[in-house]
């Protein structure tokens, strides 16, 4: 039973607690009992064993890069998302929950979260969630915002190919969130490679709808974590490009 | 776990419109896109240098013979070239009889000058 929880832990999405590469002095371990969470009850999904993007913006290895932030006084990061369209960003449904236009900002061509050099900040005046997302599963966790000013930055494209599902590839997903679960966000990008699993490892199959992909590492340390939410998982095309296959939605741990 | 982009592409279009797709020129010089080169893509190529006529985009890419990024008196000479069999010089006579008012060596001594002063 020890060894199955063992690998419930290390396997996919789980926020490990490799500490190796984080940039945070402290971090908290989660416990085994972490895993008997329901899909409805998950945590928040981080980049755990990343490293820092590099070229930063405003050079910008990932010019689609945004951060979804509250305004006033209690404002700051708290999604992930990705330039789609010069005024469209799509990030996860379940970031928007509770959200109005007029409570959020996007941030775009961002490095370091606190600052502001080269960055662009862009006010929303539509949000639009998937009309078949569950809060409970998490099933059809999409939405789209739709900003008031077209951005500068150079937005990602879609996926197309359906060959991208299935294979087995390498895929990069990047954020701003906790580099441990439970543990600090990171002020800067880090970005992290994780690997396609179609056979999304111990997760049940009732837990995982056609809509979902699976994607980290099996020996854990390397995985998206809480503030990553929303975020963009890419992956390189033939041509050198990059596209979007996949928004950081949850994960145990 | 991660929301799968691809099995909801047409909710996302929906939205934000379908991508362009990228052009590809299938037949350089065939501006008329009938599928063979022919004196009707002389004549609409040689009104593009004489901006007598505003190439669309998918025109201009598959008007520019050498792909060096812009359409000029080269690309003309040298459609001329592919359709009748001419060396650079024969086709550079051939315009002069029949396009006088290209003033194809007015135009050659200006891109030697600028390639001149390039250097």
């Amino acid at each position: 039973m020890y060894r199955w929880l063992m690998v419930l832990m290390l396997l996919l999405f789980s926020c490990d607690t490799d500490s190796t590469l984080t940039t945070e002095p402290e971090m908290t371990t989660m416990s085994m009992e972490q895993n008997t969470i329901n899909p409805g009850d998950l945590p928040w999904p981080m980049i755990v064993g990343g490293t820092e993007v590099d070229p930063a913006c405003p050079d910008c290895k990932y010019p689609f890069m945004v951060s979804v932030q509250w305004t006033g006084n209690w404002g700051g990061h708290f999604c992930g998302g990705s330039l789609v369209r010069e005024d469209w960003v799509v990030t996860a449904a379940h970031c928007m929950e509770g959200e109005s236009t007029s409570g959020i900002v996007v941030k775009i061509g961002m490095h370091n979260i606190n600052g502001t050099t080269g960055s662009e900040t862009r006010y929303i005046d539509e949000i639009i969630v998937h009309p078949n997302y569950s809060s409970w599963s998490l099933d059809n966790d999409y939405a789209l915002i739709h900003l008031t000013q077209p951005s500068s930055f150079e937005p990602i494209q879609l996926v197309t190919d359906t060959d991208h599902d299935e294979e087995p590839v390498m895929s990069t997903v990047m954020g701003w969130g906790a580099t441990s679960s439970g543990g600090w966000s990171s002020n800067v990008l880090l970005e992290v490679d994780v690997p396609i699993d179609n056979s999304c490892g111990s997760y049940s199959n009732s837990e995982i709808t056609n809509n979902m992909i699976c994607a980290g590492d099996g020996n854990g340390g390397e995985d998206s974590c809480q503030g990553d939410s929303g975020g963009p998982l890419i992956m390189t095309n033939d041509e050198g490009e990059y596209e979007l296959i996949g928004i950081v939605s949850w994960g145990y741990g | 776990m991660y929301s799968k982009v691809h099995s909801r592409l047409p909710w996302f279009f929906g939205y934000i419109g379908e991508p362009e797709d990228d052009f590809v020129v299938e037949l350089y010089g065939d501006v008329n896109f009938d599928g063979y080169l022919n004196v009707a893509d002389i004549v609409t190529i040689v009104s593009y240098v004489l901006n007598t006529t505003i190439p669309t985009e998918e025109e201009f890419l598959t008007a520019d013979m050498n792909q060096d990024g812009i359409v000029n008196i080269l690309d003309v000479i040298q459609v001329v070239g592919e359709i009748l069999g001419t060396t650079f010089r024969g086709s550079v006579e051939w315009l002069i009889e029949n396009f006088p008012e290209l003033e194809v060596e007015e135009r050659l001594k200006v891109l030697d000058k600028s390639i001149h002063f390039a250097k």
